[in-house]
């Protein structure tokens, strides 16, 4: 990695290159840092104006051949630009991209957006009183977003892989079973998502990862559909699926991202011209949703035992395997 | 274990308090984040020492009964998932599927007793 004096030197004269105009950095934050990605916040100022943008970079996964780890969808710098830019074409509120950073750069693969004001932070969104229409709004407003998301052309983005149902079972299983960790629990679950594959999935683009702290929040609702990274094609219904999994709903009572009714959101969802979606399909979803969460936990939680992350917020998720599979038990017996 | 005292879990419990007390509220914000983490690692730690043998026995006695077979709690949930993955039992198998509740119950019981248990 870059120095950071380094890092802001070629920052600014990227700034400069892609924007038209000399961009003089003022303020330079990491928000987040891992192994994978980065995210700077940046002030700067083209031809002497202030303007607030946000720098995404990523590198590819680093897995041993063979490790099944290897085929999960990963978009990368100019290809998770071009998702976003999709995105906002199809009507889908997304950050405005403004530059996608390439070799001259020297900065790796990456690309610049506007900074959109807002808030992620789930506990503040659910609780506090400016939200509270957002919270109103959020089942039909995702349900909007949503229809429109699947309405992105897949021919714009040709470098998406596809993960069905089907293979998405059998992706996560064979994850799984590379830790050599059995859990009852976590098989039971694999037959039960295989028993239930859905009849009527269909292909399309879907972003993968549809849930609080990918999306940016204004007091009157999401104002943009962040993270891309994981966008694939696939089951459309595996986005509205996910939204309900109890983990994103942090603590909130209600069903989507705890804060709507299922029903509000199929129905904007319909309403907005995406199918309609039987029960038995989002149950599918939201169950194997619980199942994935289990074995993303245990990805997380179990990487430094192959000489990954070794930190304690890694090895902390290691131990929330159990909150999805409890979960997924609770969704079977009729009890969420 | 050492014939000593204090016990590990008392000991993890006053670097627990320390830390959340007289460390955490001086912290940066991302820094408290973390600490965050950290202090209730170590109160799944605790917790695992003070309650992990008495529940890994009960899910152990369970499992033998619902195999009907002896050995270690490693070997029967290899053996449980061997059954699984192999259609003997199934998800209509309601001691299976209540067996496993609890187990869940119990891990949360340890890794994080806010999370709602499952009702069983």
């Amino acid at each position: 990695m870059l120095a950071r004096e380094e890092f802001a030197g070629r920052l600014e004269a990227a700034l400069g290159r892609h924007l038209g105009a000399p961009a003089p950095i003022g303020r330079l934050i990491r928000l987040t840092g891992g192994a994978t990605k980065a995210t700077w916040s940046i002030e700067a100022g083209p031809g002497g104006e202030r303007r607030a943008f946000v720098a995404q970079f990523s590198v590819p996964r680093r897995v041993d051949a063979g490790n099944p780890m290897a085929e999960l969808p990963r978009v990368l710098g100019a290809d998770d630009a071009a998702c976003m830019i999709a995105a906002a074409a199809a009507g889908v509120p997304a950050p405005p991209v403004r530059a996608v950073f390439d070799e001259a750069d020297g900065l790796g693969a990456g690309y610049l957006m506007d900074r959109v004001e807002g808030e992620t932070i789930a506990r503040r969104v659910l609780r506090e009183a400016v939200y509270a229409p957002a919270r109103g709004a959020f089942a039909a407003q995702c349900g909007t977003i949503l229809a429109r998301l699947h309405t992105i052309p897949p021919a714009a983005l040709p470098f998406l892989i596809e993960s069905g149902p089907a293979q998405q079972v059998d992706l996560y299983r064979r994850i799984y079973r590379s830790f050599d960790h059995p859990v009852p629990a976590l098989e039971l679950g694999f037959r039960w998502a295989e028993e239930h594959l859905p009849a009527d999935a269909r292909t399309v683009v879907t972003h993968g990862d549809f849930r609080f702290g990918n999306l940016i929040f204004g007091p009157d609702g999401v104002r943009a559909v962040i993270d891309w990274e994981i966008c694939h094609l696939g089951d459309p219904v595996e986005d509205l699926g996910w939204l309900c999994v109890r983990t994103w709903r942090f603590g909130g009572s209600q069903p989507v991202g705890g804060m709507g009714r299922r029903e509000d959101l199929l129905q904007a969802y319909a309403r907005a011209g995406g199918a309609t979606v039987a029960p038995a399909h989002l149950r599918f979803w939201e169950g194997f949703g619980c199942l994935k969460w289990a074995v993303m936990c245990m990805m997380k939680g179990q990487a430094y035992l192959k000489g990954g992350e070794r930190t304690v917020e890694a090895l902390a998720i290691g131990r929330r395997m159990e909150e999805p599979l409890a979960d997924f038990y609770r969704l079977l017996a009729g009890e969420d | 274990m050492p014939n000593s005292r204090p016990v590990a879990p008392d000991m993890l419990a006053v670097i627990r308090d320390w830390l959340e007390r007289e460390i955490l509220p001086g912290l940066s914000d991302d820094r408290k984040f973390l600490m965050r983490v950290a202090v209730n690692m170590l109160g799944t730690v605790e917790r695992e020492l003070r309650e992990g043998p008495a529940l890994n026995a009960a899910e152990a006695t369970r499992l033998r009964s619902l195999l009907d077979r002896d050995g270690s709690l490693d070997e029967l949930n290899r053996a449980l998932c061997a059954e699984i993955a192999a259609s003997r039992r199934g998800i209509d198998d309601a001691a299976l599927v209540a067996h496993l509740r609890r187990s869940l119950a119990a891990a949360l019981a340890v890794n994080n007793p806010k999370w709602s248990p499952p009702q069983s």
